[in-house]
């Protein structure tokens, strides 16, 4: 089971944004979109979660998702925004209730009732129940928002297929920590049967969670599969146009990103 | 393998038995209804005592002539055209702003009111050169319908103009709103000019507003519309809920996001138009009811739909009362008393929703 995007074209006014860009992420894995700002990497996205209108063609499931009911797709799939504002003053737990009231429901009333407050807690918001959401932090608010997708999609596998869980930059704004526990959760989500797709910037994060990944550049896929193979020197050198070196770190031999350029300067400082 | 184990972190203080609570919340308001609607019943001209009203009211033995006349001819449809008024412009106001994502949305300030009297007034100064078949066709209903009309215009105008992408800008909503409402206004002055004597003694009623001049045959004019807003609101409860979060996330939760906009500014602009039809414009009810509710319950619009009905309805009536005593035996048009109200209760909300919006 997977998602498969083929051939997708954006274009804003005369522009084109993506041009036909293919995409595949398998469930029961992270995979992780990055590029350089403006590359394409949230309209590819957003294309795929039907946001914006594109040309080409995305199946979630082997099913084609231009053509699903919204109902069953949100049943499918849930979507993490980069930033959401709210326009009344809702409190913590009426957001991540909406969370149930998405797509066809799964839950029991039991289940229901302790969700939210499941969600909450894993995303280290215990207790956070009854303060107004417009109230938090950035930081809280975005984790605030994963609770709620987490809740409508809480069953990483349904009825045998699995569930997806689309990320755009969910841990923009998180302190070390919660980033984290932010992408360790979409981890688990995968390990547990269900499909993660997240735009990341960080690639140090990235080479640390992802399964596969796929590059975007200028609006075309500069390279796609296992992070080893994506995440090189000269993939990211040339994508980002500055130069990056891969280290290891010590105690576990994860791999690592230094720009070069700040390590000059670095050095030249001593 | 399970993702969620739950039950891990629920402790019994965090579970509320909030179906009760609602329930005995709704049951407050219908009640509070029903008692204020008994009230106005024996307010007036007349001066039919409580058990005269009672009794005239339920078919009593001992129920004069006059009494019932005054009772059920007179004063039970301005009170029933209150109740549907009240409850028309509250619902659609708590409408209008889970569709515009804006809790200062109300159908006076956008302009959606003026539209709909600017057609109650095409309807008045130039219904009587409209083809005979027509007049004959739409009778009682050619003002209400003339309303609906242009409060429907005005709102798909406004629609148009501040969404672009499909992105709703509330600012651009707001500012088109006024300009909209200045346009239909100048348009409405000159029909003014143009009107007759007795054209403008009906003219003069819509600036104001009032339930004074309701009759059955008004009544029964507007209730399919405003009924048809009242029964539809409540089943958008999820989709406004969702459109809170932004247009996009609510598709991404399965909602029909266009199909629901249509359906509410259909609704909306059908009910105000008829409440605009028949009362003239009365302001503030749309924007003060919701948000009253919003701080006793919350902003679930799973609730406050069908209680925005009845404490709108209760609102009204009670402006009535207020308009029919304050300077009694004369009457003072109700719009003044909303607006009394409901302005320095706007500024409040404008004070107060600067830290817990962020628009």
């Amino acid at each position: 089971m997977a998602v498969v995007a083929q051939n997708i074209r954006v274009s804003f006014g005369r522009r084109e944004i993506l041009h036909a860009v293919s995409f595949a992420a398998n469930a029961g894995e992270v995979t992780a979109i990055v590029g350089p700002n403006g590359s394409g990497k949230t309209t590819l996205l957003k294309a795929i979660t039907g946001e914006v209108p594109f040309s080409g063609s995305v199946t979630v499931n082997a099913q084609d998702a231009q053509t699903m009911r919204p109902e069953a797709l949100a049943t499918m799939r849930a979507v993490l925004p980069q930033a959401t504002t709210l326009a009344f003053p809702f409190t913590v737990l009426e957001v991540v209730r909406l969370g149930l009231t998405a797509g066809v429901s799964t839950a029991t009333p039991e289940e229901a009732r302790d969700l939210p407050h499941t969600a909450l807690a894993r995303v280290g918001l215990a207790g956070f129940e009854g303060r107004y959401y417009a109230e938090l932090s950035g930081g809280e608010k975005q984790r605030v928002q994963l609770a709620r997708v987490l809740v409508q999609i809480w069953q990483p596998v349904l009825d045998g297929e699995p569930r997806w869980l689309f990320l755009d930059e969910p841990v923009s704004s998180l302190d070390i920590a919660h980033q984290l526990r932010v992408m360790g959760l979409a981890a688990d989500y995968a390990k547990a049967g269900g499909g993660v797709v997240a735009v990341m910037h960080d690639l140090n994060l990235t080479a640390m969670f992802a399964d596969r990944v796929t590059l975007i550049e200028a609006g075309h896929v500069g390279a796609s599969g296992a992070p080893a193979d994506v995440l090189t020197d000269t993939h990211l050198s040339r994508a980002y146009g500055c130069a990056l070196s891969m280290n290891t770190a010590p105690p576990a031999g994860a791999p690592y990103f230094l720009p070069q350029m700040a390590r000059l300067t670095h050095q030249a400082a001593e | 393998m399970a993702f969620f184990c739950t039950s891990e972190t629920v402790t019994a203080g965090q579970r509320t038995s909030g179906d009760r609570r609602r329930l005995a919340r709704m049951m407050t308001f219908v009640l509070s209804a029903v008692l204020v609607l008994l009230i106005l019943l024996s307010l007036g001209w007349g001066a039919a005592s409580d058990t005269q009203v009672l009794r005239a009211l339920f078919g009593l033995e001992g129920a004069t002539l006059r009494d019932t006349t005054i009772v059920w001819d007179i004063r039970m449809p301005r009170v029933l055209t209150g109740v549907f008024v009240g409850a028309a412009l509250a619902v659609s106001g708590a409408v209008m702003q889970g569709l515009f994502r804006n809790p200062l949305a109300d159908p006076g300030l956008i302009g959606v009111s003026a539209g709909a009297a600017f057609g109650a007034v095409v309807a008045i100064v130039l219904g009587g050169a409209a083809p005979l078949w027509i007049q004959a066709s739409l009778g009682y209903y050619m003002v209400p319908l003339a309303a609906f009309f242009g409060g429907w215009v005005t709102t798909m105008l406004l629609y148009a103009v501040a969404t672009n992408g499909g992105r709703t800008s509330v600012a651009t909503m707001l500012l088109a709103g006024i300009a909209l409402g200045a346009l239909t206004g100048a348009l409405t002055g000159i029909l003014t000019y143009y009107a007759t004597d007795e054209e403008l003694r009906d003219l003069t009623f819509w600036g104001l507003g009032s339930v004074a001049a309701a009759t059955w045959s008004k009544f029964w004019s507007s209730v399919p519309l405003i009924a048809l807003c009242l029964i539809v609101a409540p089943f958008m409860a999820r989709s406004l809920n969702a459109l809170a979060l932004g247009e996009a996330a609510a598709a991404h939760m399965g909602i029909h996001v266009q199909k629901m906009k249509n359906i509410a500014i259909l609704t909306v602009a059908g009910s105000v138009g008829a409440a605009v039809a028949v009362t003239g414009g009365i302001g503030f009810v749309g924007i003060v009811v919701p948000h009253l509710l919003r701080l006793i319950q919350g902003p679930d619009h799973h609730g406050l739909l069908v209680n925005c009905a009845l404490l709108g309805a209760i609102m009204l009536l009670l402006a009535d009362a207020v308009s029919r005593t304050v300077i009694a035996p004369a009457e003072m048009p109700i719009g003044i008393i909303t607006a009394i109200i409901g302005g320095p209760f706007f500024l409040w909300i404008l004070l107060r929703n600067r830290s817990l919006v962020d628009l």
